[in-house]
């Protein structure tokens, strides 16, 4: 179910992701973020980014290393 | 488990706030900041959503806004966690609190600055390219004296992108300070993530 409160709230996935997933205080080691290959920023899709743990029995967890965004 | 959104000042908490999947948030006491959190059964993996809502969350508190996905698996845990945090967050709140984060990004001209004597190579090309949008970044900083807090810059794509820190009433007036230039895009406010 869509947040009403959402709805109309026109941010763009990059725009997300950078300020949002990639910025702010962690408290507990470091983001890993498994992706099973797919360019995520330029196909622009309403992807699921799925957690290292989740992914860990289908896939080895591995860092999206990329030119304007590293998770740290 | 909990997840937690953002450091706040104790006793700040607004008006009930429901955060990631519509759960309830509450201010936990971490001694010198509160922690705004919200119960969880299991990990909560970034969906587009769940970004949203973490975003629209940390800007309704103005605190110090955490990275999406920080979770503890209960308070006791979260406290152990915090306990060599607290006065680094508690410095932190003092600076962000209340304040929002604009992305002024100043794109390179169509011509490079002409300079007397040959056409420069491609090295130095880029170079007085490069000067040029950092000059450009300096009257930015000089057109919003009094309203930015602080900055940060980086080169990126062949633009530079200022991060600017400001209350959050001053947004209005940073704008109008920059209207009617071209060159410049101002991206709309965001929780303070570049000055953690």
């Amino acid at each position: 179910m869509i947040d009403p409160e959402l709805e109309g709230l026109d941010l763009s996935l990059v725009e997300l992701v950078d300020h949002v997933l990639n910025k702010g205080v962690v408290l507990v080691g470091e983001a890993t973020i498994a992706i099973a290959d797919i360019d995520l920023i330029y196909l622009g899709l309403n992807l699921v980014l799925a957690s290292a743990e989740s992914v860990r029995g289908k896939h080895p967890p591995r860092v999206l290393e990329w030119p304007d965004w590293s998770p740290r | 488990m909990l997840y937690v959104y953002a450091a706040v000042s104790l006793g700040a908490m607004p008006a009930p706030l429901r955060g990631v999947d519509g759960e309830t948030i509450w201010l936990l006491d971490s001694g010198q900041v509160g922690l705004a959190v919200s119960a969880h059964d299991a990990e909560v993996a970034p969906t587009r959503e769940r970004l949203l809502q973490h975003y629209r969350v940390n800007m309704a508190l103005l605190g110090v806004p955490f990275r999406f996905g920080n979770a503890a698996a209960d308070e006791t845990e979260l406290r152990r966690l915090m306990a060599a945090r607290t006065e680094d967050l508690a410095r932190q709140l003092d600076k962000l609190a209340g304040c929002v984060e604009l992305t002024v990004t100043v794109r390179a001209p169509a011509a490079c600055p002409s300079t007397p004597g040959p056409e420069p190579g491609p090295g130095r090309a880029y170079l007085l390219a490069k000067g040029a949008l950092y000059r450009r970044g300096a009257d930015v900083r000089a057109k919003s004296e009094g309203i930015l807090r602080d900055y940060r810059e980086e080169l990126r794509d062949g633009s530079l992108r200022l991060a600017c820190l400001m209350e959050a009433d001053r947004v209005g007036a940073f704008r109008e300070r920059l209207q009617g230039d071209g060159q410049l895009e101002v991206s709309r406010p965001w929780p303070p993530s570049s000055f953690v």
